[in-house]
């Protein structure tokens, strides 16, 4: 026997309670989401806009803070190197992730346990990996310095985190070790998605492995590119913990990068507005960046297709 | 403590509680007269240190005030102003703060701390303590622990190896036998130089040199606008330094060497001497350190005037007082459990713990140790109070990215000076005021 039809008046409800559920089901989100982000963004907004050592009343200072960034030199000293620390890391990043991607995706002996492997510096934790890296890194005793001695290279043995020269670059090594297995996976997961026949295809016109690559692998990652790039380059500006492990941004001020120099400006010499301001600073510039560099590399996906 | 107890941690606090109870009625000389009015519940401690290292405390205290039951919330050191912001803001209840002594006088300044002048147990203190914690005449804090610093620790083996005898006295000395040294595979000098707080540390001493023995008062000058940092006698501090770091005198890459690494140079035969705070000798006791025979002396003259003493910088205990804004039903009783944490009992178990050579309370006697007896006996008597503990942050670290570029040979003292007073002159023209 066939359903009696709803009257109008229940198909209407029905559908409201229809069109309602997908809120319903992200609203536990939402509301995380806008307590411990959007509440304390807006409200540090206000914060920026005082001056306040954390225990005298905050005074209201309008944008004062905001013109003293633009005249602090520490500040844009320190935003170079957060500059130069983005940019090597996300070259580094996304070189090292799409070369092992690309050989992981060849058919390997032992394929999954150098995924695994690979992956396991994204798991350990920044103080772990700090600690180590620092002694790693240790003129004296480390094992690299020891490893070119061995080897007849002590010329290339340096002095890794006390040379003002070096150490902001050998922080981005320690960068790009941690975050390259996040990278590679995500370029794994792109690579499997390309059609199998488009490299057959390809080497029947007599395509050779680079016009392959150069051809059909970058364009068909792109997106995926997009992604790496975009969340590697919000890290690099973002980056707090190496440098505060391993060189609480000296020697001579060579290696602080902006959420560090937040967190002293904050909780080191008591000026919660003045670092209130630098993290909307910091928030501008990072938009403006991901936003430039999306835009750039979306209009060069639309221009190859 | 409010966390869940398990049988086996009842059994161990009831014990320990026990242990307090037999301690104080075979010693009640040494305990307070206790008096705690109706209040019973909860006191909350703020502290720098870690609960786990003061369960004899929070048991003493529980098993003295029948009814209080302690919540020791170990802030550590580095994070305390943001979690107390953070309390404070949040309403939370705190009755006790238990400082690091740099910290003091931010909160004493900030209106945070009761004045504990009137307070009738004075006598118990060394008369440096109270002198430390007291700003602008009145007492914020009642120092509570050891009273240590920062010496020259050496190995003796390393000078055995070039035959120097004696205690080093001056620069000169280890001038003298520094190419020995090297030759014998060790760096004259290592040091922490990555950690932020341990350049510093090493003008400390230098200046109390080129001050002529007027460390603080040069520094309140300078803080009070009435010196400056680039000024002759701060200038030699750091031109003292830069003489170490001419002569080659520290290890390879000290800019980037931690307290680990540097401990390691000392212990390990590599380096002949390390500046570094006296709690050393605790680690150095409880370790086998075969490549090592551990002594020290006072900073080394690195002046040409014999007349100056050697002083070195050290500290006074925590700083221990009452939040100014605890509730009057609480004030009573955290003004006694006050008195009974600053207790000789109380402070003498802080001193083991520390492996203190000297206390903070008159009646504890120093450790039996010979290095304890030692520090003692030649460098007690010649510290004066860290510089940190009245510069502004600003300054500390601005001390530590400028010698940290005096070594790396980035800049020489009088650029270094220069950048230093920039700093404080931008304090200045912010407002900033600084009360002796």
């Amino acid at each position: 026997m066939a359903p009696l039809p709803l009257p109008p008046k229940r198909i209407a409800q029905h559908r409201r309670r229809a069109s309602l559920a997908p809120y319903l089901w992200i609203l536990p989100a939402i509301l995380v989401y806008g307590i411990f982000k959007l509440v304390p963004l807006i409200s540090g907004i206000y914060m920026a806009l005082l001056r306040w050592d954390g225990i005298a009343e905050p005074r209201f200072i309008g944008l004062r803070n905001f013109e003293k960034i633009l005249n602090d030199k520490p500040t844009l000293m320190v935003l170079g190197n957060n500059v130069e620390y983005a940019v090597i890391t996300v070259v580094g990043k996304i070189a090292l992730s799409l070369f092992l991607a690309i050989m992981l995706n060849q058919a390997l002996r032992g394929r999954t346990f150098y995924r695994t492997s690979l992956f396991m510096p994204v798991v350990m934790s920044f103080v772990v990996i700090g600690i180590l890296w620092r002694w790693l890194f240790n003129t004296e005793f480390g094992l690299l310095n020891n490893l070119f001695e061995g080897v007849g290279l002590g010329f290339l043995a340096q002095d890794w985190l006390g040379d003002t020269n070096i150490a902001l670059k050998s922080l981005t090594v320690v960068d790009i070790w941690k975050w390259y297995g996040f990278h590679m996976v995500i370029f794994l997961a792109g690579l499997q998605g390309i059609p199998n026949e488009l490299y057959e295809a390809a080497k029947i016109d007599g395509a050779s492995v680079w016009q392959q690559f150069r051809h059909i692998t970058l364009p068909m990652l792109q997106p995926v590119m997009i992604v790496n790039v975009t969340l590697s380059l919000m890290g690099a500006f973002n980056v707090f913990d190496i440098p505060y492990v391993m060189t609480e941004g000296g020697p001579a001020n060579s290696t602080n990068v902006m959420a560090l120099h937040i967190y002293l400006r904050g909780f080191k010499f008591y000026r919660f507005g003045f670092s209130a301001a630098l993290s909307y600073v910091l928030l501008t510039i990072v938009t403006l960046v991901a936003a430039v560099q999306l835009w750039l590399m979306t209009r060069a996906d639309n221009t190859e297709q | 403590m409010s966390e869940k107890l398990s049988r086996r941690d009842f059994l161990k606090a009831a014990a320990g509680a026990g242990g307090v109870l037999v301690a104080g009625a075979t010693n009640l000389g040494s305990l307070p007269v206790l008096g705690q009015g109706d209040y019973q519940g909860s006191i909350v401690i703020l502290s720098a240190s870690a609960a786990e290292q003061h369960d004899f405390m929070i048991e003493g205290i529980e098993a003295a005030f029948s009814g209080i039951e302690v919540e020791w919330r170990g802030l550590t050191s580095e994070r305390y102003t943001e979690l107390f912001a953070a309390a404070e803001i949040a309403g939370d209840q705190i009755d006790i703060m238990d400082l690091n002594g740099q910290d003091l006088r931010r909160y004493a300044v900030g209106g945070r701390l009761k004045d504990l002048s009137d307070v009738d147990y004075l006598d118990r203190f060394r008369p440096v303590g109270l002198e430390t914690y007291t700003i602008g005449g009145k007492l914020w804090a009642i120092p509570n622990g050891g009273i240590s610093g920062f010496p020259f620790f050496y190995n003796q083996k390393a000078l055995d190896a070039v035959g120097f005898e004696g205690d080093p006295e001056s620069y000169q000395d280890i001038v003298d036998v520094a190419d020995d040294l090297k030759a014998a595979g060790y760096a004259p000098f290592t040091h922490s130089g990555q950690n932020i707080y341990l350049w510093p540390i090493w003008q400390f001493w230098a200046y109390a040199q080129t001050s002529g023995n007027k460390p603080l008062e040069g520094t309140f000058n300078a803080l009070t606008g009435q010196a400056k940092f680039t000024d002759p006698d701060h200038l030699a501090g750091l031109e003292i330094l830069h003489q170490y770091t001419e002569d080659g005198m520290f290890s390879d890459a000290v800019n980037s060497l931690d307290v680990a690494a540097a401990q390691l140079s000392l212990t390990q035969g590599t380096a002949a001497f390390w500046y570094h705070h006296s709690s050393f000798v605790g680690t150095y006791r409880s370790g086998e350190y075969p490549d090592l025979d551990l002594s020290f002396v006072n900073p080394l003259r690195s002046v040409e005037d014999e007349s100056v003493r050697r002083q070195l910088p050290g500290g006074t205990g925590w700083a221990t007082g009452i939040y100014s804004r605890i509730d009057p039903e609480r004030e009573g009783i955290a003004h006694d459990i006050l008195n009974f944490m600053t207790s000789d009992d109380m402070v003498a178990q802080r001193n083991a713990l520390g492996a203190d050579a000297v206390s903070t309370n008159v009646n504890i006697e120093p450790s039996d140790d010979p290095l304890a007896v030692r520090y003692g006996d030649i460098s007690a008597s010649e510290q004066f109070t860290y510089l940190d503990w009245y510069w502004p942050p600003e300054i500390t670290r601005a001390y530590q990215e400028q010698q940290q570029a005096i070594v790396a040979g980035m800049a020489g003292p009088s650029d270094a000076a220069q950048a230093i007073q920039d700093v404080m002159d931008e304090l200045f023209a912010d407002g900033y005021e600084f009360e002796i």
